[in-house]
């Protein structure tokens, strides 16, 4: 009972310090960085509720004109880095843009003021992690330079692990683009740059696979005690070493053994003779 | 990617083919899923999340994730067109078999 009422005056006096002390009287940096967060977040659920309520399709295109454009954030964010570089949201709102972006001219710019002002800093692991799944040449300079130039334990394996993860991608893109017809390589220069896209075709996809697991053994050997969630970096490069080593067109697929819903056995290799679909799904 | 599954099935049933899904989801929703997309091919239940033995093994990051196999075994395609992948590999089934009758 005490505790419940002390639970409503709290909450009450919270309030009644909103009202007292509006909000840009008291914002510093990082509050700075909140409010612009917090406006994007409304806008998006804004017009997720405007979407969700048109009938028609007309309604429909309607309210997507008005989805907040990430356009009209990112260069907010990044005056807010370039503002306070020594403050830790300078790279909160750089990993901001880089999620929001991926590519482009704004997301290049996050990189290249990452490069100059943060490669030592303590904390760049989530962003190294973020620049993994478009195989970007800038992607690849940073994540080289911040295993060559960070000092902390930690960094240097999320760079490790992530350019492992970067050249398995470029290898795949790599192949894939080769296999293109000429005339259909401009629309790709969109996300890997003219120069990715020229550096893609003339490398050995082969090559790349080989520089992708000497990345993932480096982790294993010198950062695979660095804990992720549940797991460690090295569970993560073995598992991608796995992948490469045994999940790759042309390998025999390993064998899976389980229970179906009602807990019934059975196993993948009762289907040899059959052409299998493998199916890895989730009901989200 | 349900509809199409279900297309398929029913185009291929009397062609030595099947889907095997590898589902993430607590046994629960994964019962419903199946009454629901009405279902005929199994699937392997990973342990209700994610993060289940036959997911982490095979190093899956996102879902869907589709491998094609022949009838040895031997992965062909990942994320390919799933018609025209299945459909030459049936083809090529069909042929050894053809050349493994004229042995006889």
């Amino acid at each position: 009972m005490k505790h419940g009422r002390y639970a409503v005056w709290v909450t009450g006096s919270f309030l009644l310090l909103a009202f007292v002390f509006p909000r840009h009287v008291v914002a510093g940096p990082a509050e700075e960085y909140q409010s612009l967060v917090k406006e994007y977040d409304a806008a998006m659920q804004e017009f997720y509720k405007v979407y969700g309520e048109a009938k028609t399709e007309e309604a429909k295109a309607k309210a997507y004109e008005k989805c907040p454009r990430n356009e009209s954030y990112t260069g907010r964010f990044l005056a807010l880095a370039e503002k306070h570089p020594k403050e830790p949201l300078a790279l909160d709102a750089l990993q901001w843009v880089i999620l929001h972006t991926q590519h482009g001219p704004e997301f290049e710019k996050a990189l290249k003021i990452i490069a100059d002002v943060h490669i030592q800093n303590e904390k760049i692991g989530p962003i190294c992690e973020l620049l993994t799944n478009l195989p970007i040449p800038m992607s690849e300079q940073l994540l080289r330079g911040i295993l060559e130039k960070n000092t902390y334990h930690e960094a240097k394996g999320y760079a490790a692990l992530s350019l492992g993860q970067f050249l398995k991608n470029e290898s795949a893109v790599a192949h894939y683009l080769k296999e293109l017809n000429p005339a259909s390589l401009a629309g790709h220069e969109r996300y890997y740059g003219k120069d990715g896209v020229e550096k893609m075709l003339h490398s050995d996809p082969k090559k790349l696979t080989e520089e992708a697991e000497k990345s993932f053994e480096q982790v294993i050997e010198k950062y695979g005690d660095i804990k992720f969630g549940e797991r460690t970096l090295a569970d993560f490069a073995k598992a991608e070493l796995f992948e490469i080593r045994n999940l790759t067109i042309g390998k025999v697929a390993p064998e899976i053994e389980g229970v179906d819903v009602d807990g019934k056995a059975f196993k993948l290799s009762d289907y040899r003779g059959k052409v299998v679909v493998l199916d890895f799904w989730g009901d989200w | 990617m349900y509809p199409h599954e279900r297309s398929l099935v029913a185009r291929l049933k009397d062609k030595p083919f099947v889907i095997l899904g590898i589902n993430s989801d607590p046994k629960e929703n994964l019962k419903k899923a199946i009454e629901r997309e009405k279902m005929t091919w199994r699937s392997w239940w990973d342990g209700g999340n994610p993060n289940g033995p036959i997911a982490s093994k095979w190093n899956v990051s996102g879902w869907p994730t589709v491998y094609v196999l022949d009838h040895k075994g031997v992965i062909r395609y990942k994320e390919a067109e799933l018609d025209e992948a299945v459909d030459t590999l049936l083809k090529e089934l069909d042929q050894e078999a053809k050349v493994d009758q004229g042995k006889k």
